[in-house]
């Protein structure tokens, strides 16, 4: 449902992102993995708007989205949790929720079933609705993070280095939570350093070095991948 | 003297008359007229050129100078700042090789433009007041206005004979003029008996005086003396004196009245008094002249700065005749020296170092108008 | 009262009054600070349409003086949007100082402008308030004055609620403490962009048109503005509206103070210095928070 085809990303006069390809089937878990510097941020915000490529496409169910400003990209159901979460830390939790919902894609769950759906995944963010988001702790902060997003009722979500900073057993309650929104039909594109959680997670993995995609394959097949498993599993 | 002026301007349109036809094509004498153009002064500038321009053409409508050289203005800004007004002398002399200059509105422009000025071109300065201007002058160059020191000697007369005071403020612009206008009217008021209960300085950007006036009106002086070059900031001036609640008598800075004052000032102005070089209900004929040329061509009120502007051209344009030349400075400069002009606002004589010598007349706001009290 | 009491009292409300108009004209600059991170040099030339709208709409529409003030701002607040849509919202991927520099350059671009269209002459802006007085015992306020401070504080109340209550309000908010993270939320940042500018521009003009009255006005006004609303944008903290309410009054106050009780001369000099001592005690203002890297 998700297409990138042939996509090049430069800042400036530098060339960041070369030719690249992903595909994100409907109902999948697909990852893109890689070290720090490789491009993965780079990619979210080009799919997501932010970033404008300078050549290739970007299709969701079919239809071209690159050259659509990020509002409406929101609108067609393609949403971002972005890495270091971008909470507006002033803002309460409930206006953080309240804000996710602007431009949700319309269909599938109501407004009112998402947020007793947010509160169900997260309940310390109903304790904590009218504490400022700066006050939250980090896990707290990623679930409200995530918790925004979905108010968007996105039909792809992609996260961007959601276990960043996160104590282990966040870290498991954060998978659970991924686990829990695919299986509710959301299909998720997660980017990730941490390539065993990602590829425990995921369906389809990608490799990126330096702005190009080196391998693509089966998550379970990457896992046993000698390069990758030198490369990014410590083995 | 009117039956004399009028016969000497009729031979001179005589004479223009009977040599305009061989003459026409003869090269402009070229006047720089320096003037703050933009800037918070640029309404000032406007009129004080539009009275030279007024001017120019009776001049020019009756043949000219030299036996039919016609004045040609070229205008310069000096946005109301000394080193602007430098440049703009330097550019008039150096790049346009311009005839004569005027300028010298502000006295922070007069004072540092006429070192460019000296002995190289002769020089008109206007409505500058600071007795500097020409106590430090140079051989060529006049100044028009009255001193602030000989305004300020006859104003207190005034002010002492007529007015019955016996105490007075001042709230006063904070700058070389201010300060001297202070010192002078603190020392001749006192000798006359009025006591002076305070003065407030105001900057030249205050748009707000009713801290200043409140504090004035806490002292109860019978009048108050608002000094105020500026014609925005003097209505705001004499509007605010009323708005604090202040009932006594106002008193205008002497030679800073216009009509546009008197309309943005409004009702806060009826009564109050100013000196003027320019008297409103002369009839001087020159006088009557130039106003209907002004208002033909122009759509603000003739003013008193205007009426300046235009006694500098009447005096370059009647001394040109007379010294036979523009170029030969020092001879043009003994001329304008040892004669006495007929210009619009009466008769003027300079002194040695270039100061005019002229009337200067009571005036009050009356209904609105600005007429002559005598 | 006592009369030094009387004194005392007059010259705090005069401050008070005056700080109210630095107030509204701080607050539409440190809006779109706070909110766009853009400093607007070309404010005070808002403020100075502001005022000559207002006179204008007076004089050729002949409305009477509270209709051609609204007529004006709302005038004023639709050449915000303009200014956005052509200027600013443009230059918003340049560097912090071109944008600065470019604002110079149209703070000049509306004064010439002003100059040759409205003329060099100064106007007055009539209004039947200007010389009312209210007398409240043995203090004197004109009715404008009174009005100045009622209607800043009424835009203040108004835009506080719009700001935290309403949704606009909370996109600003978000897109003031995370640009990037506002339109990953979907926040549409030209909007955000367009309604601070026609808000913070409304504002400059409701402060001309009211301002108007107690001064004479003329096309190099703005300076006059924009240097005052700096100062208490410094002073009450960048981006703060809360630092640009109590700021201005704070200014307003110690001028009136520093006029009255040693010289006007010094009010301005006085400005100056309690900026500095504030910046010293505060480096980011009195409700400044420290600015994000
Ligand atoms: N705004 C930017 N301007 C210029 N270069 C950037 C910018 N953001 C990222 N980069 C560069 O692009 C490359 C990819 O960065 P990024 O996409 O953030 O990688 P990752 O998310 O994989 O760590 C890096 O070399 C980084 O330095
Ligand atoms: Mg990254």
């Amino acid at each position: 449902m998700l297409e990138l085809r042939d996509i090049n990303v430069s800042y400036g006069r530098r060339a960041v992102i070369h030719d690249l390809s992903i595909t994100v089937p409907d109902g999948k878990v697909v990852t893109l993995v890689g070290s720090n510097g490789a491009g993965k941020t780079t990619v979210l915000k080009t799919i997501s708007g932010l970033v404008r490529p300078t050549s290739g496409t970007i299709m969701f169910d079919g239809k071209p989205i690159e050259r659509m400003e990020p509002h409406d990209i929101i609108s067609t159901g393609v949403v971002q949790i972005p890495e270091g979460r971008l909470l507006f830390k002033d803002m309460s939790v409930a206006e953080h929720i309240e804000l996710g919902g602007i431009r949700a894609h319309s269909g599938g769950r109501t407004e009112a079933e998402r947020l007793a759906w947010v509160y169900e995944l997260f309940p310390i963010l109903r304790e904590r609705r009218e504490q400022k988001a700066g006050t939250l702790s980090g896990g707290q902060q990623q679930m409200l993070a995530i918790a925004r997003g979905i108010m968007a009722n996105p039909r792809c979500l992609m996260l961007d280095e959601p276990s960043l900073g996160l104590a282990p057993i966040m870290v498991d309650q954060l998978a659970d939570a991924i686990r829990a929104l695919n299986e509710n039909g959301i299909t998720i594109l997660l980017v990730e350093q941490r390539v065993d959680l990602a590829l425990r997670l995921a369906d389809r993995g990608y490799v990126l070095e330096t702005g190009r995609i080196v391998i693509e394959d089966a998550a379970d097949s990457l896992l046993e991948n000698p390069r990758v498993k030198e490369a990014y599993l410590g083995a | 003297m009117r039956l004399q002026s009028i016969l000497a301007a009729t031979t001179a349109a005589f004479i223009a008359a009977g040599t305009m036809a061989v003459q026409a094509q003869e090269e402009p004498v070229r006047i720089a007229a320096i003037a703050p153009l933009s800037g918070p002064g640029a309404f000032d500038g406007q009129l004080a050129v539009e009275g030279m321009e007024a001017m120019v053409a009776i001049v020019n409508e009756n043949g000219g100078v030299l036996d039919g050289r016609m004045l040609e203005l070229v205008t310069y800004d000096d946005k109301g700042s000394p080193e602007e007004g430098v440049s703009a002398a330097k550019r008039a002399i150096e790049q346009d090789d311009v005839d004569v200059i005027v300028g010298g509105w502000f006295s922070s422009v007069a004072l540092t433009m006429k070192e460019v000025t000296r002995d190289r071109i002769l020089t008109i300065m206007t409505t500058s007041q600071h007795p500097d201007t020409t106590r430090e002058g140079h051989d060529w160059l006049f100044r028009l206005n009255a001193t602030s020191t000989m305004m300020s000697g006859a104003y207190s007369q005034f002010i002492c004979d007529r007015m019955d005071l016996e105490s007075i403020a001042f709230i006063t612009i904070n700058d070389d003029y201010g300060r001297l206008e202070v010192e002078n009217y603190e020392k001749l008021l006192s000798e006359c008996g009025i006591e002076v209960l305070g003065n407030e300085y105001y900057n030249k950007d205050d748009a707000d005086f009713t801290t200043a006036l409140t504090k004035l009106r806490a002292a109860n002086p019978d009048a108050i003396y608002v000094s105020a070059i500026n014609t925005a900031q003097g209505a705001t001036i004499y509007r605010q004196i009323r708005q604090v609640g202040y009932r006594g008598t106002t008193i205008a800075s002497a030679g800073n009245m216009n009509p546009k004052l008197v309309e943005l000032s409004g009702p806060a102005l009826e009564g109050v008094y100013s000196v003027s070089l320019f008297a409103p209900d002369s009839q001087d004929p020159e006088l009557l002249a130039w106003v209907a040329k002004y208002e033909e061509m122009f759509d603000n009120e003739p003013s008193f700065i205007g009426s300046i502007g235009a006694q500098s051209i009447e005096v370059l344009a009647e001394a040109i005749d007379a010294a036979g030349t523009v170029r030969d400075y020092g001879e043009l400069a003994e001329t304008i020296r040892g004669n006495e002009w007929d210009t619009l606002l009466g008769n003027v004589t300079f002194d040695d170092i270039g100061q005019a010598e002229q009337n200067i007349y009571l005036i009050q706001i009356q209904d609105g108008k600005i007429a002559s009290v005598n | 009262m006592e009369m030094e009491l009387v004194l005392l009292t007059q010259q705090i409300m005069n401050g008070l009054v005056n700080g109210m108009t630095y107030v509204l004209i701080a607050t539409g600059l440190t809006l779109v600070f706070g909110v766009l991170h853009i400093i607007n040099f070309a404010h005070g030339e808002f403020y100075m349409l502001g005022a000559f709208f207002t006179f204008f709409a007076a004089k050729l529409l002949g409305l009477d003086y509270i209709s051609a003030g609204i007529v004006a701002t709302l005038g004023v607040a639709v050449l915000g949007i303009l200014a956005n849509r052509f200027f600013f919202w443009p230059l918003r991927k340049e560097h912090e100082f071109t944008v600065l520099l470019s604002s110079l350059g149209l703070a000049l671009l509306l004064t010439n402008g002003g100059e040759l269209i409205f003329g060099a002459d100064p106007k007055y802006v009539a209004s039947p308030f200007a010389d009312g007085i209210v007398p409240l015992g043995p203090v004197i306020v004109t009715q404008q004055r009174m009005l100045i401070f009622a209607v800043g504080a009424l835009v203040l109340v108004l835009l506080y609620l719009f700001i935290q209550k309403t949704r606009m309000g909370k996109m600003m908010r978000a897109t003031a403490q995370n640009p990037e993270g506002a339109a990953l939320t979907g926040v549409d940042i030209r909007r955000v962009y367009t309604v601070t500018f026609m808000v913070a521009c409304g504002l400059a003009a409701l402060a001309g048109a009211l301002v108007g009255p107690t001064a004479m006005i003329f096309p190099t006004v703005g300076t006059w503005a924009v240097l005052k609303g700096f100062i208490v944008v410094v002073l009450g903290g960048l981006g703060s509206i809360p630092g640009a309410l109590i700021g201005g009054l704070i200014l307003g106050v110690v001028e009136a103070l520093a006029g009255g009780y040693i010289s006007m001369g010094f009010a301005q000099a006085i400005g100056f210095s309690i900026i500095i001592v504030v910046l010293l005690w505060r480096p980011n203002g009195l409700f400044g928070a420290a600015r994000r890297a």
